[in-house]
């Protein structure tokens, strides 16, 4: 409690040096405040998350959307046949006509390429 | 607490232009601020229990902000002392480098006042001492009140130890001698 005395409270409003730079520390502190400084607070920024009626997308997700419209497969893990087996047949009849159109113009312009196409196809189980 | 020992600050008054400045930028640095809203930069600061700490720091406010740490530093840099066995400068007390130079009584040998006219208006100067080891300055008071006192106070301790030491010697020189 003798380091609490009151001359030592007291001595840098007695110096006048030190007064004089408290003065000026507590100025400097009223101009930061009237140009606009604060220091407040405000609630976190909210993190988008996913829901079931937004779900957040994946590039993974926007790539097996592509894929699955270009092919025509659903974005499963379970395997095509049996899927499209299930839908009636709908998806074969969609495939085919595409195997068809590609499989006309190819043809006449470069007979390797054709070809290959073919071989394709026919590892894809299209012909 | 040390009886004895007289520590004399700088002055205030020594750095009057980097007060005036500082009073002068401070309304200036006000009216600039709401002139141009767009010196005021939002960040956040740190996160605490959900809650965002945020700081509206105006930039212009650094212009002030440094004139008075300029004069902070110029006052508080420095430590002059004066008590009975010397005299004694610590310059460099904020800064990396720090250099003290003690120099007792008995080797004084001059004790100069500078003053500008201004200074004298303000009685504020720079008390010089010299010493018999070098021949300029050995210790400079600058920035000091009434330093016309110092001086005396400085040159009256330094004729007491003289008249000590001569008086010193024709004792032990009787004694010597019967």
């Amino acid at each position: 409690m003798a380091a609490l005395s009151v001359d030592n409270l007291k001595a840098p409003f007695v110096n006048r040096v030190h007064l004089i730079t408290i003065i000026g520390v507590s100025v400097a502190f009223a101009t930061f405040r009237m140009a606009g400084g604060n220091l407040g607070t405000a609630p976190k920024r909210a993190i988008p998350r996913a829901t079931q009626a937004a779900p957040v997308e994946t590039e993974q997700d926007i790539a097996r959307r592509e894929l699955s419209a270009v092919v025509g497969r659903q974005p499963q893990t379970a395997p095509v046949v049996p899927a499209e087996e299930a839908e009636g047949g709908s998806m074969i009849s969609k495939l085919v006509k595409r195997s068809e159109e590609r499989t006309r113009p190819a043809e006449p312009a470069a007979p390797a390429k054709a070809g290959g196409l073919d071989e394709i196809e026919k590892n894809l189980g299209l012909r | 607490m040390n009886y004895g020992t007289v520590t004399i600050p700088r002055t205030w008054r020594s750095q009057l232009k980097v007060a005036l400045l500082f009073l002068v930028s401070c309304p200036v640095t006000i009216y600039l601020s709401q002139l141009f809203p767009k010196t005021v930069i939002i960040g956040p600061l740190i996160s605490l229990f959900g809650m965002e700490i945020v700081l509206y720091l105006p930039l212009l406010w650094f212009i002030p902000a440094g004139i008075l740490l300029t004069g902070i530093i110029n006052i508080y840099d420095v430590r002059y002392v004066v008590d009975t066995r010397g005299i004694e400068t610590k310059v460099g007390i904020l800064g990396l480098n720090q250099r003290i130079v003690r120099v007792r009584y008995e080797d004084i040998r001059s004790v100069e006042v500078m003053q500008t006219l201004w200074d004298r208006f303000l009685d504020i100067g720079t008390v010089q001492v010299g010493t018999a080891a070098t021949g300029g300055v050995e210790v400079e008071f600058s920035g000091v009140a009434a330093p016309h006192e110092i001086q005396r106070m400085i040159q009256s301790e330094r004729d007491k130890r003289q008249r000590l030491a001569v008086l010193e010697s024709a004792d032990s020189f009787e004694r010597v001698n019967g």
